[in-house]
């Protein structure tokens, strides 16, 4: 049996609501093993999308391929391989979280197998509420527990819209490791939109950004930020001959002292050992160099 | 399918609202009963007064029959709001609740879930009537004895005990199909609604305006009155006639019939072709 490289492939999709565009010939590709960002500012078609990969929005134009193969209403059986909690976790809040999971694997016409809802509820840490009825669940245990269910029948694509919404830091760092988890132990390819683009830097590793329902740039997110300025903060014993010797030798750049005595600058990534080794060639104490290179700059940047 | 009709009954009896409707008609049952038990002869006299001058009757006209009649009347006043409730809430719910996301992005055919919440709507419709069955003619045998039963209708029509309780079966059976249309219409409405008031009001609405349509004795209206459902409504009284209008009946099961299979299609397509966006 073939096993497909690209899950998912989103070629040309459209999406017109009235005179709204909200999906504008968006093309994508995510591959088997991915942490796949998906980025954008409120409104910029993220969901959309997301909606029209699972099938529950028909696109007005494009296609979507899931393992190799054009998913569409009549093609529901493909969700067999697939998890996903879209936009807020909602769920029967007058059932239990257990009930709630065993109605979900029935749907998935899963065999009876409280084991395997424990297994899950355990991965998220949600063991001990099991018999808890979902309306007594804050933000965060629901969203976790929204996770549980797109493990249940242990798929081979999980997508995950907006995972670390309503979490505590604790929260955040645990569904970041569970998420790694899927991913290296499990095998996982994931796909998950986030606002919390600093998460997104720390997970992904490749992405696509979508502003105004187009695609503004996809690829691997090391080379993406690669390709963009980095902000730098220096700390030297002199920090007017330091200006100086920079300025002396990029003219293009400005570098300014702040109140803490800082030298900071913008350049291009590849530029900071060079700026490093001059400073030190020229008798300057290098006490501190600080190359930041966000993703949120880099958002900020090509979304404005 | 019979996963996704167990699924949808586990569902539906968890939840406190699907109760409402066993409640109200034990409540509607009771306190008709109740007040036929105190008062049923003075107004049964009242009713007859001017019978008991021109026949003798005898024995207790205040029986199971009776009382269970006065019970079907209320069939197509309150138990539509009852059904609307329920049908009105099983798709409409989902949406509202945001569970259509979980269901809808599981390996399930659009098709096979809305039929199974279609059926499932119209087994919840029937066991408030089979409930409506058991509260008039089996509890109520606890109060009132068997006897005679008197129709006035067009006619004046007394029919013998042993005569009497097939008909009541059959007008109840009569009674489920038409409660079928009443939750069949909301259900349609139910498929593009994000909230369950909606539906209800929407359904009742329509109940209304046809109702009134139907008995407005204005011409405009009567080339269409044959194809409204609410013409039908209150088939049931046809089986307490004397000779059966079989004719009659078998055209108002089968107009019935068709408006029920006609809003589980209306609300197929919908289902099929939206987009789920709550």
């Amino acid at each position: 049996m073939m096993i497909e490289n690209s899950l998912v492939e989103a070629h040309g999709l459209q999406k017109q609501f009235g005179r709204l565009k909200a999906v504008d010939d968006v093309s994508f590709t995510v591959n088997r093993g991915d942490i796949y960002g998906f980025l954008g500012p409120n409104g910029s078609g993220k969901s959309t999308t997301i909606r029209m990969i699972l099938g529950l929005i028909k696109p007005n134009g494009g296609e979507v391929k899931l393992f190799g193969q054009t998913m569409n209403r009549k093609n529901f059986r493909l969700l067999g391989k697939v998890g996903a909690l879209i936009e807020r976790p909602d769920f029967y809040n007058y059932l239990s979280a257990e009930k709630n999971l065993q109605l979900l694997a029935r749907y998935s016409n899963l065999p009876k197998d409280d084991a395997r809802i424990h297994e899950v509820l355990d991965m998220v840490g949600l063991r001990d509420r099991a018999t808890s009825k979902v309306r007594t669940f804050s933000q965060g245990m629901k969203q976790r527990l929204g996770i549980a269910q797109t493990l249940l029948h242990n798929p081979d694509l999980i997508i995950l819209d907006e995972p670390l919404n309503g979490l505590d830091p604790q929260g955040i760092k645990d569904v970041r490791d569970l998420l790694f988890t899927l991913n290296q132990e499990m095998g996982k390819t994931l796909i998950i939109s986030s606002h919390i683009l600093r998460e997104m830097e720390l997970v992904a590793n490749r992405m696509v950004v979508i502003n105004r329902g187009k695609v503004l740039v996809e690829g691997e997110v090391k080379t993406l930020l690669k390709s963009s300025k980095v902000k730098i903060i220096l700390m030297t014993d002199d920090a007017v001959k330091t200006i100086v010797l920079i300025k002396n030798a990029y003219p293009h750049l400005n570098p300014e002292q702040n109140k803490l005595k800082e030298i900071i600058f913008e350049t291009a990534f590849e530029d900071v050992p060079k700026i490093n080794q001059m400073l030190v060639e020229s008798g300057v104490s290098v006490y501190q160099l600080n190359a930041l290179n966000s993703l949120e700059d880099y958002f900020l940047t090509i979304t404005a | 399918m019979t996963n996704l009709i167990r699924i949808e009954f586990t569902k539906l009896f968890r939840r406190g609202m699907t109760y409402i409707g066993f409640a109200a008609i034990l409540l509607i049952v009771l306190v008709i009963q109740l007040g036929m038990f105190v008062e049923g002869k003075k107004l049964l006299d009242f009713l007859i007064k001017s019978l008991s001058d021109v026949f003798v009757l005898e024995g207790n006209l205040i029986n199971i029959y009776t009382v269970s009649y006065v019970i079907l009347n209320s069939l197509w006043i309150h138990i539509p709001i009852l059904v609307a409730i329920v049908a009105g809430d099983l798709v409409s719910g989902e949406a509202g609740r945001g569970t259509f996301r979980l269901l809808i992005t599981r390996p399930v055919s659009r098709t096979k879930l809305l039929t199974a919440k279609y059926i499932t709507a119209q087994v919840y419709t029937a066991m408030l009537v089979l409930f409506l069955v058991f509260m008039s003619l089996i509890v109520g045998r606890l109060f009132f004895a068997s006897g005679d039963m008197i129709v006035l209708m067009e006619t004046i029509n007394i029919f013998d005990s042993t005569d009497v309780l097939w008909r009541f079966m059959a007008a109840y059976g009569y009674g489920m199909v038409s409660m079928w249309v009443v939750s069949g219409l909301a259900f349609l409405f139910s498929t593009n609604a994000t909230n369950s008031l909606g539906p209800v009001v929407a359904s009742m609405s329509v109940l209304i305006l046809f109702t009134i349509i139907t008995n407005f004795s204005i011409g405009i209206f009567d080339p269409i009155k044959p194809f409204l459902f609410t013409t039908y409504l209150n088939g049931w009284q046809l089986f307490f006639a004397e000779p059966l209008d079989w004719k009659s009946i078998s055209t108002a099961i089968g107009i019935m019939i068709g408006h029920i299979t006609v809003f589980y299609l209306a609300a197929l397509y919908i289902f099929k072709h939206k987009d789920i966006q709550s």
